[in-house]
């Protein structure tokens, strides 16, 4: 579900409203927080930080699911954030890392959030072959698994890669 | 030449197979990552011994020749996290195998099964879907039962767990496939895989020679 204007947004410790501002075709939204409460501090300066690099971000649509996600998995927001500079093996193990150990755990609910939300555009080229391949054997199990394939097969083929070869044997 | 030197492995190659000379007990196969600073080798080196270590002039590479750099990377990062995710339990020798990577890079495996230095090269590659070698009709050779029992004969059991391991192992002498560092190594070097032994076969026996000359 994507959060409409002036919707409730969970935090830690209640609640706080949250604005939207559509930007970049209705694809992205800006947010910020109203009436922040003093225990919510945390996560108003996380937000402040990352809607100066909005039109960074590999994120979809911002949903309650992706807020919830950020809330359970430390990591996811830093991921969309550096999702579009993801290059190098340093850059890449930590996060490899995460994911495997999400799956080790079955928190499949939230690969499929996490997934369901990339934006395969902003996504690097071993990000788009590497995030299908490291979640491949539990497809069944991420609805959301299938249509990031779709999406990245378009994209690899914008890029003027072969996707059926990047993706062979998935 | 199938085998390059250690010195020659750069930033731009990211992944390969390393493959040494070990005289005691065949050749050792590792896998060689380059990290854009440092080249280094991952491998299983005994028993419960994970190790990530230096690439050393002692060992030669081959090249994955049906990989392109996108999938290098990718699973040049697969060996890193799955290494950093097993290194501290390690994975049990074995040299009849049976030991696994679930989907997730963590090692599975029952009681009494474990790995070889091939196998685990071999198995992590398998796990994210590379496959290089077709196992039919896949030869299971009188020189590799007597080493399979060589190595349980001087298996340093000092534990029960070892002891189960070993006795769990010798009944699967005979059955067991075994494939060498060689051929491991031999299977990448094919443009199209997987392949079967008949074709990897000539090219572990040309790689042997390599590391020898």
């Amino acid at each position: 579900m994507i959060l409409e204007r002036q919707e409730e947004f969970p935090t830690q410790t209640g609640s706080s409203q949250l604005f939207f501002q559509e930007i970049d075709n209705g694809c992205m939204r800006n947010y910020a927080y109203e009436e922040m409460s003093s225990t919510s501090e945390l996560f108003e300066i996380k937000l402040e930080s990352l809607l100066s690099t909005t039109s960074k971000l590999a994120i979809e649509t911002y949903t309650t699911e992706l807020a919830k996600l950020f809330t359970e998995v430390h990591w996811a927001r830093e991921f969309f954030t550096d999702a579009s500079s993801l290059t190098t093996l340093k850059q890449l193990v930590p996060y490899y890392k995460e994911i495997q150990t999400l799956l080790i755990n079955e928190k499949y609910d939230e690969c499929d959030t996490f997934l369901g939300h990339l934006r395969t555009e902003l996504l690097t080229d071993v990000l788009l072959v590497g995030l299908l391949r490291l979640t491949y054997s539990k497809r069944d199990k991420i609805p959301s698994w299938q249509t990031l394939k779709e999406k990245a097969i378009e994209e690899l083929d914008i890029r003027k890669y072969d996707g059926s070869v990047l993706l062979s044997g998935i | 030449m199938y085998c390059k030197k250690a010195k020659d492995f750069s930033e731009a190659d990211i992944l390969g197979i390393a493959i040494r000379l070990d005289h005691s007990a065949g050749n050792h196969l590792a896998i060689a990552v380059h990290d854009g600073e440092f080249c280094y080798v991952i491998h299983l080196a005994d028993h419960y011994r994970l190790l990530n270590g230096k690439l050393t002039d002692q060992y030669k590479w081959v090249e994955i020749s049906s990989m392109d750099e996108i999938n290098k990377m990718h699973l040049a990062a697969v060996c890193q996290a799955t290494y950093e995710l097993n290194k501290d339990e390690g994975i049990p020798f074995a040299p009849c195998g049976g030991g696994k990577f679930d989907e997730n890079g963590a090692y599975i495996g029952e009681v009494g099964t474990g790995m070889t230095c091939s196998l685990f090269v071999k198995e992590l590659f398998e796990q994210q879907g590379y496959i290089f070698i077709n196992n039919e009709n896949w030869p299971i050779r009188k020189c590799d039962i007597l080493w399979q029992k060589d190595v349980l004969r001087d298996f340093y059991a000092i534990s029960e767990e070892d002891r189960l391991l070993v006795k769990h192992q010798e009944g699967l002498i005979g059955k067991a496939l075994r494939y060498r560092p060689e051929e491991v190594a031999a299977s990448v070097t094919f443009q199209s895989v997987p392949n079967n032994f008949d074709d990897i076969n000539p090219i572990s026996l040309k790689i042997n020679q390599e590391l020898s000359s």
